[in-house]
């Protein structure tokens, strides 16, 4: 990268950086403190890891000295699909195995691009890196783009997702999130945060330095010893790159059809049991570069390429005539002869999310996971006890393990006792559920405008406080002496909360389809039906649900059905006969 | 008017009123609609949820995730239709339409409507 991403004006971040570096200082002072001894022995230039998906691969020096830091051996206790084994015995596999899959799919999805693209990389490299030899500029791109796929993972905590979906609601993170977004011009969550910061830190940079020192053997053609910037790889990992060319090594990363989905999708299905499939090596075969252009309406990229990039990317008026400027970039596309595998990458995320990501039980489990986790949160920075940055290293110091540790240990009596309830599988029950099969013709119209403005990210925490007030006020007014006599006592004691998943996404997979031998790019959504599928999924599939304790069914069952009918109007027994679970 | 998706139903029921079509199939054209919107300033009535939506620029167009999640929304939900077989457009069902409809047109209601009318296609 010619010039360097300076973090000064991104207050967040820069903070977040910082935080990690002495965190990482401080809590494994043997690889990143002052007087680090890692590596104590000499390095090989590679070593040869096996994979269970996709098998025997190398490894670089500077791969395994990561590998082998904390920074990614932590990921070894992170599950990665979070509490699904509650339901799927075996999906127990981490998210350490996932990120070398990653790199792994990451980097045979480079070589395929290489190999498949007629000559443009051979134009545009050497001139970009100053004159370098091809060969040159290839093997830096590979390590680089291969160590941002190997940490793009490395912020996740304990039961990945289940745990992002509480700390991201702090403060510093949502804050360094709009940063972060502001500096890819495209919308970025915690998660990524996370890896970015980690991915900029002078701690992962001073040990890499000092293992290049101790490299043995560094002849062979995997075993790339010079320079890696890790500021280019931090930026391939928020799916951007230091020059629009080079867009591709972004999209690789992270993109509708990245490694990283290419990876977790058949890790998931094939851990879980589920005989979902896709072929890869039609992927690869077909996978290649596509001239296009990247609009820049509001000046994100020209200030992004003009922080890393000297002025090497050339901005000029977009041709589709809205008096937008644009740069020419090279992205990672998908010809239309490629269909069926793009069919089969879209219909296993479609039945992963039915099968497994919104399971009824995952879900439960999961969101009671939640709510301990919130109530731990919110302890924590209860009058200011622990600042927000001191809360992410907390994070980062946490993995599965603390399940059964710290938490079924607590003082707390409710952070014990739904962690008693979790190791022990006593998860709450669906007491109701609201799809927009269900409702009748006349209770049509407000059942379907609950579920569209719980879609609405601006109204859906408001709303679903709304239903869950209105149900705690209806337990007290049950008058079961248990469940205390406030709204929140009620809730806690019954285990309540209202379940609104996320919905999938699958309008992204237009962008990564091209013609078939032109240029020209057609919507991969006039040839396959991605809308109905979606539609047949969200409809039938797709559930809001109220979740409660076992013992407490029968009374929150007809609290939920007076709240909804609070908010909704919709009175019929016609809809409550269908919404209602019964054992 | 708080909300983008609230701004969005009220927009596309006058749209509707306007018989202008409501592309699904194709977003780009709500997304102009909505760079545009947010890009003016000093008109009466804007809601402040403009100034922080967020677009992407990671692509030959624009695109809002907020806005490309609520507009499928309001499809799956089942809150609009969608004509069929192809989802190119949605409509707004009479009963819909009036829970929709805002109680006050305002300023910024009229000229966001004149934008949508040289943004998208009339209903043929």
């Amino acid at each position: 990268m010619a010039g360097g991403l300076g973090l000064g004006v991104y207050r967040k971040l820069h903070e977040i950086v910082q935080g990690f570096d002495q965190h990482l200082s401080d809590a494994h002072s043997d690889f990143f403190g002052q007087g680090a001894s890692h590596p104590v022995l000499d390095l090989k230039g590679h070593k040869v890891i096996h994979d269970n998906l996709w098998g025997t691969n190398k490894f670089t020096w500077m791969e395994c000295l990561l590998i082998d830091s904390p920074i990614m051996q932590r990921l070894k206790d992170i599950r990665q699909v979070g509490l699904a084994f509650e339901v799927y015995p075996c999906a127990h596999h981490k998210r350490f195995e996932h990120s070398l899959g990653v790199l792994t799919l990451a980097s045979r999805t480079f070589d395929a691009c290489v190999a498949n693209s007629s000559g443009e990389l051979k134009t545009f490299l050497p001139s970009l890196y100053g004159g370098r030899s091809y060969e040159a500029c290839i093997g830096r791109l590979r390590q680089e783009l291969r160590l941002a796929a190997l940490l793009h993972d490395a912020g996740h905590s304990l039961f990945s997702h289940a745990s992002e979906k509480v700390y991201s609601r702090l403060p510093l993170l949502r804050d360094a999130s709009a940063e972060l977004t502001d500096i890819a011009g495209k919308e970025k969550g915690a998660g990524e945060v996370i890896s970015f910061c980690l991915a900029r830190t002078n701690a992962l940079r001073s040990l890499v330095e000092r293992g290049r020192r101790k490299v043995m053997d560094s002849t062979g053609e995997d075993e790339y010893v010079d320079e890696v910037d890790f500021d280019h790889v931090s930026l391939m990992i928020i799916g951007r790159t230091w020059h629009p060319f080079l867009q591709f090594l972004g999209d690789i990363v992270s993109s509708a059809f990245d490694a990283d989905k290419l990876d977790y999708l058949l890790r998931d299905a094939v851990a879980a049991g589920l005989p979902l499939r896709y072929d890869l090596d039609r992927y690869l075969h077909a996978v290649r570069l596509n001239r296009s252009e990247l609009a820049d309406g509001e000046e994100k990229l020209r200030r992004l390429y003009d922080a890393v990039g000297e002025g090497k990317a050339e901005r000029r008026e977009a041709s589709n005539g809205r008096g937008y400027s644009c740069y020419e970039a090279y992205r990672l596309r998908l010809p239309a002869s490629a269909l069926n595998v793009i069919e089969q990458i879209v219909i296993c995320k479609m039945m992963l999310f039915s099968y497994l990501y919104h399971h009824t039980k995952v879900r439960a489990t999961e969101g009671l996971f939640e709510r301990m986790l919130e109530r731990v949160q919110r302890k924590w920075m209860k009058d200011g006890r622990l600042s927000e940055l001191a809360i992410l290293r907390r994070y980062m110091e946490l993995s599965d393990s603390s399940l059964r540790g710290c938490f079924l240990q607590s003082s707390d009596h409710a952070v014990k006792r739904d962690a008693y309830r979790i190791v022990n599988r006593l998860a709450p029950r669906e007491v109701m559920r609201i799809n927009s099969s269900m409702a009748t013709h006349g209770d049509r119209a407000p059942i379907n405008d609950l579920l569209a403005d719980l879609q609405n990210r601006h109204k859906r925490d408001e709303l679903v406080r709304r239903i869950e007030t209105l149900m705690g006020e209806a337990l007290i007014r049950g008058g079961c002496e248990a469940l205390g006599s406030t709204v929140e006592t009620a809730l806690d004691a019954a285990g309540v909360w209202l379940d609104v998943p996320r919905a999938p996404k699958f309008t992204d997979i237009d962008e990564v389809a091209s013609g078939a031998d032109d240029d020209s790019n057609i919507g991969i959504r006039h040839v396959f039906p991605v809308d109905k599928w979606t539609q047949a999924y969200t409809s039938y599939s797709y559930n809001v649900r109220v979740f409660a304790f076992s013992e407490y069914i029968a009374q929150v069952r007809s609290a939920a059905r007076a709240a909804i009918a609070d908010v909704t109007g919709v009175r019929s027994e016609e809809f409550y006969a269908k919404a209602q679970r019964a054992r | 008017m708080g909300t983008l998706g609230d701004f969005m139903k009220e927009l596309a029921v006058l749209m509707a009123d306007a018989d202008l079509q409501l592309p699904l199939k194709d977003e780009t054209p709500w997304h102009h609609l909505f760079l545009q919107l947010k890009q003016a300033k000093g008109i009466e009535d804007r809601p402040a949820f403009l100034d922080n939506l967020v677009f992407d620029w990671d692509g030959p167009a624009p695109k809002c995730q907020e806005l490309s999640e609520f507009l499928h929304a309001l499809h799956w939900s089942a809150a609009v239709t969608a004509h069929n077989p192809t989802y190119e457009a949605i409509q707004i069902g009479t009963d819909v339409a009036e829970r929709w409809r805002p109680s006050r047109q305002t300023a910024f209601h009229e000229w966001a409507l004149e934008q949508a009318k040289a943004e998208f296609p009339a209903r043929v």
